[in-house]
């Protein structure tokens, strides 16, 4: 059963049902709206990312419903990322990003997931330097500032 | 990150602390974001180093706040100078502790050494509400800085040692507004104090009281230089420590060759000092251990005398000479004896000055006119008994008695569970390798044919260490004990190759375990409830 998609820029996008029901939020549109052709709109997300996620929806379509859990420390979820996953994510810093906030607004938990890890994966191990030029941050500590909090925290880096 | 901390959490939660201090210190925004995830729980800090940079940040400005208030409180005569000088050194030296730590940190100390040569003794001393056990050596350390040290410390701290010189202005107030309950509210109160205190500076009087009071509950005393202080240690003694009833005089120390060519031991604690002291028990004395640095004279002997009716348990290690008949008295007259030591296998710095020796014919103890053997007082209560016997043979000179008489005293002590004979055993650790194994050799032979059944009565005893000594030892000896001894669990005799490969060939079931090292002789450990059967010979 086929659903459509419309993107920010009015990109309209045709997908299966349960393709598109990997995200809850069109999941419980398309519960409250009953069956119906009409498309469904996505303000929130532009084309290029709309077409990134419902990639990974096609590719994953078969995947186990995780049900999420209260308890659940995702710290303890020591799942590494997949090679396709993997593959998938390596964009562009402002794509990464994008795909982020586009699956926390559509409600696809396991790429945000993924999501997140990712950039968990490209600050580990960075100095801060490095963190800025990954992330294209600008650093607005003066230099007093930036040494004051190297000091408070210098007790947190494993030495 | 991403302005939703919702995401900002799945990201944060998946980093390291390392990785998250490096975040805080990308901007502004990611600095707030992180940081309530570096402190969150600080509870795993691993490395001295990582929790030294911790405390000094964190507990810096407390400490010093209370650190400039007690200095204040104290000696508020004191240089401006100085007290700045205190503060430097403090910030130098990582930080101290403090009581009640704003955030949980856990580790627990069971020891805290404060070591003041190095003026870093704070740092090591995370959080002394914990400590069981407080050190506190080299130094000087400032009277002030102890008070501080202790007053941090909780009711769970149980021994408190101070080994140290202890420094003070000379006219030092003593508080007279601090009144005793307040101590006892806040602060330690330790069972065991062990003084060391050495160093020609004066202390102010100020010093004693406020250690007494803090030692009000003191049950166990260890005294190894007190200096010119002893008067004082002893009126604190009878004034303020009410529990007391266990003193240790002295320590293990090296011995030196005096002007005649005798090996002597460094002499710590003088007679009169270990006398003064004996006398001054507000109860009765339970135990007293003394050791090599410290002198057993005439003057000592008499404070001990004084409590004979309830001392159970005498310790005297490592040269400390005694009278001859000192020992003998001791045994005949201390009605509730439980044990009496003068042998051990602790560490032995001396191997030129040897134990105390019991003569045979004292410890017999014949009466004149009957014959017969005195009665002991401890006869009954006697349970562990480590002594050197020496001259066991049949001369008749002063000292000696024969075997069969040496076996009926022993026999007397019907409770005995714990015998050592022979010389002192740890003269086998500090042996040079060209020494040949100096045994006693003229002991108690341990053997049948001599007389060993008379000791069937033993029957609680347990331990039996005779491995100083030549025995003469064999198989049937071995059984009959596991026989007639049936709480016996160890037996600890000299190395005989017959009978330990006797022994290595299985003729006696009861055998546990067998341990032979060549220097030290052959442990033979007994399974406990099993009675062996008659011997079948091999």
């Amino acid at each position: 059963m086929p659903v459509t998609l419309v993107s920010l820029d009015n990109e309209n996008y045709v997908v299966d049902k349960e393709v598109a029901e990997r995200s809850i939020l069109i999941k419980n549109m398309l519960e409250d709206v009953g069956e119906t052709d009409s498309p469904i709109p996505l303000p929130n997300v532009t084309s290029t990312v709309l077409k990134k996620v419902i990639e990974y929806c096609e590719h994953h379509r078969n995947d186990p419903i995780q049900v999420p859990d209260e308890t659940d420390d995702p710290r303890k979820r020591s799942n590494d990322i997949e090679e396709w996953d993997m593959k998938f994510m390596q964009v562009d810093q402002e794509m990464l990003f994008e795909i982020i906030l586009a699956a926390n607004y559509l409600d696809i938990k396991p790429l945000l997931d993924v999501g997140c890890k990712t950039v968990a994966n490209i600050i580990k191990g960075k100095t801060p330097e490095e963190i800025r030029k990954a992330f294209n941050i600008v650093n607005d500590f003066t230099p007093e500032e930036e040494a004051q909090i190297r000091k408070e925290n210098e007790w947190a880096e494993d030495r | 990150m991403f302005d939703i901390p919702e995401l900002d959490e799945i990201v944060c939660v998946q980093l390291c602390r390392h990785s998250l201090a490096k975040c805080a210190q990308v901007n502004k925004k990611w600095h707030r974001i992180v940081i309530p995830y570096i402190w969150h729980d600080i509870s795993d800090l691993r490395s001295i180093p990582q929790k030294m940079v911790f405390y000094k940040m964190v507990l810096m400005d407390y400490v010093e706040e209370l650190h400039h208030r007690y200095q204040q409180q104290q000696s508020p005569k004191e240089d401006h100078d100085l007290e700045q000088q205190h503060l430097q050194e403090k910030q130098s030296s990582s930080s101290s502790s403090s009581s009640s730590p704003p955030l949980s940190l856990l580790t627990k100390y069971e020891k805290g050494t404060m070591d003041f040569h190095t003026k870093a003794g704070f740092a090591i001393c995370s959080n002394t509400a914990l400590l069981l056990n407080l050190v506190i050596r080299n130094g000087p350390v400032e009277f002030w800085r102890l008070k501080y040290l202790l007053n941090r410390c909780s009711n769970k701290l149980e021994e408190l040692t101070l080994n140290t010189i202890v420094e003070g202005k000379e006219d030092g107030k003593v508080e007279e507004e601090h009144k005793e309950e307040e101590v006892l509210n806040t602060g330690a109160q330790p069972k065991c104090l062990r003084l060391n205190l050495y160093g020609d500076v004066l202390e102010p009087k100020a010093f004693w009281l406020w250690l007494w009071r803090h030692c009000i509950y003191v049950i166990r005393l260890q005294v190894q230089y007190v200096g010119d202080f002893a008067q004082r240690l002893a009126e604190g003694m009878l004034t303020h420590i009410f529990n007391l009833d266990r003193i240790e005089l002295g320590s293990e120390t090296f011995s030196y060759k005096d002007e005649n060519g005798y090996y002597v031991s460094d002499e710590k604690l003088r007679d009169d000092q270990v006398a003064i002291l004996l006398s001054s028990c507000r109860k009765e004395w339970k135990a007293v251990q003394v050791r090599s640095s410290a002198s057993f004279g005439e003057s000592s002997s008499a404070s001990l005398a004084n409590h004979f009716s309830t001392l159970e348990e005498l310790v005297i290690l490592g040269g400390v000479s005694l009278g001859r008949d000192d020992l003998r008295r001791v045994l005949a007259s201390y009605p509730n004896l439980r044990a009496l030591v003068t042998i051990d296998n602790g560490t032995y710095y001396n191997i030129d000055i040897m134990c105390v020796e019991l003569y045979a014919k004292s410890f017999v103890d014949l009466d004149h006119e009957t014959g017969a053997l005195n009665t002991w007082a401890c006869e009954k209560s006697l349970k562990v008994l480590k002594v050197l016997i020496t001259h066991v043979c049949d001369f008749s000179d002063p000292y000696s008695a024969s075997q069969s008489q040496v076996y009926k005293r022993l026999a007397r002590f019907i409770n005995l569970e714990t015998l050592w004979l022979g010389h002192d055993p740890r003269i086998e650790t500090e042996l040079h390798p060209d020494y040949s194994v100096e045994r006693q050799d003229d002991c108690l032979q341990m053997s049948l044919e001599s007389g060993l059944d008379t000791l069937q009565g033993l029957t609680a005893l347990q331990e039996l260490n005779v491995s100083n000594m030549d025995t003469l030892i064999g198989i049937k000896e071995l059984q009959w004990m596991t026989q007639r001894w049936p709480q016996l669990r160890i037996i600890i005799m000299g190395m005989r190759r017959i009978v330990i490969r006797q022994l290595r060939s299985g003729c006696m079931t009861t055998i546990q375990r067998l341990n032979c090292r060549w220097r030290c002789g052959v442990t033979i450990e007994i399974k406990t409830g099993v009675t062996s059967s008659p011997a079948t010979n091999p």
